[in-house]
């Protein structure tokens, strides 16, 4: 369980930096993209195992990450963006986008239902988790960090 | 300070971040930083999915404002990082505004990462997603193929300015393609996870990221747009790989009844 854990997480962080290269990211950040995949895609695989939750595995990795990148961003100066759309790319519901259209081919309608429902409550809970961090007060994260570089 | 050079710099900027996928709250407020050291001339930047428009009411020349419309977009990050390090020192006040211009005309001009890593990105991508999906690893070897006869056919459509819908329907087909011919030569088991890895590429997750952060910012306009564009991607995408499963299944049936 652990092994397969950690194997995942390295994949995550290897799909994240290769995804950040297509999107021309600087070199000297390609390190922190690939932490975000990893943090979201660790998050959401261990939840998965353990409870069998998809969506509440994706809205718990979401809210992680979103706050992984707002603190990257406050201490690398880099526009948060670029670390957000690394992390949510390993939560991207394409499995299910995939399943609904074959459904549709064999003519499984129920099937092509629940998945297409599935992938719009992934989305969603995507789409809540970013909201809930993003729209935090930008003090959160710089206070903590001061405490934490006036501490060192 | 020349107003109708500190206009085309806002415009500039904000263009480059457009295209190059930042959240239209990002791009209001690097123009308007820009804009704001003409001094008190109450500056409004406003961008739309592809129109920027910047005003200033200066007190030499009356009020002016300048429209412009984006080009389409592809996403890169570091003009996006440049763009903003650049706005930060202008606004700070540590470059002059000719400088700034011909930095800004550097940052536009600057090249992609080299094809090789591209492609080598493409194939690591589809690989990995794969593994992701629990999937064996004659499965990923499948999917690391796919991924890089894929990377080079989107560099053959990017470069043939092919629009973007059917760029997602050719990218799908092609990935199904390759799937289906690694399958049928007996290198993975299924074709499903392969094609997955395949079309993760291609799904609108930036589009998606983007539009969120858009309508939490009360940027409705633009957030919808691009919720539409990512709905419209991800059918052309599935549409594409649907086409060649069903052509698929229907040799299968015509060799079957044979």
């Amino acid at each position: 369980m652990i092994f397969t854990l950690l194997f995942q997480i390295v994949m995550a962080f290897f799909y994240c930096v290769a995804f950040s290269v297509i999107f021309n990211a600087p070199r000297r950040e390609l390190p922190a993209c690939g932490i975000c995949g990893s943090v979201s895609w660790g998050i959401y695989f261990g939840i998965n195992e353990v409870f069998a939750q998809s969506v509440l595995a994706t809205f718990l990795a979401t809210v992680a990450v979103t706050a992984v990148c707002r603190h990257f961003s406050y201490v690398r100066q880099a526009p948060s963006t670029m670390y957000h759309i690394a992390g949510i790319l390993p939560l991207v519901p394409g499995m299910n986008i995939y399943n609904a259209m074959s459904g549709i081919l064999d003519n499984d309608l129920l099937y092509c239902f629940g998945q297409g429902v599935m992938a719009l409550k992934l989305g969603a809970a995507i789409a809540i988790g970013s909201i809930l961090v993003l729209s935090l007060p930008h003090s959160i994260f710089t206070r903590f960090l001061k405490n934490h570089v006036s501490n060192q | 300070m020349d107003d109708n050079m500190l206009l085309n710099l806002a415009l500039d900027a904000g263009e480059i971040m457009l295209a190059a996928g930042a959240e239209t709250h990002r791009v209001e407020d690097t123009m308007e930083r820009i804009l704001s050291m003409g001094g008190n001339n109450l500056p409004e930047a406003i961008a739309f999915s592809n129109v920027l428009i910047v005003s200033i009411h200066s007190p030499f020349s009356g009020p002016l404002t300048m429209t412009r419309k984006a080009p389409a977009r592809s996403i890169d990050f570091a003009k996006i990082c440049r763009v903003n390090d650049l706005s930060r020192r202008f606004t700070a006040g540590k470059i002059p505004i000719e400088e700034a211009y011909q930095q800004l005309y550097t940052i536009y001009n600057e090249p992609l990462f080299s094809g090789f890593w591209n492609i080598i990105s493409y194939s690591i991508v589809a690989a990995t997603f794969t593994l992701m999906l629990k999937g064996s690893w004659g499965e990923s070897l499948s999917a690391l193929l796919t991924g890089f006869f894929l990377g080079f056919f989107m560099r053959f459509l990017t470069k043939k300015k092919v629009p973007y819908f059917l760029t997602s329907l050719f990218g799908g087909g092609f990935a199904a393609f390759f799937a289906l011919l690694c399958y049928t030569m007996g290198l993975s088991s299924q074709y499903n996870l392969v094609i997955v890895g395949g079309i993760m590429t291609l799904l609108p997750g930036v589009t998606l990221t983007n539009a969120i952060r858009d309508i939490m910012e009360s940027n409705f306009l633009s957030g919808t747009s691009k919720i539409l564009e990512a709905v419209l991607i991800a059918t052309s995408i599935a549409g594409g790989v649907g086409i060649i499963l069903s052509c698929y299944q229907g040799i299968l049936f015509l060799l079957g009844g044979m």
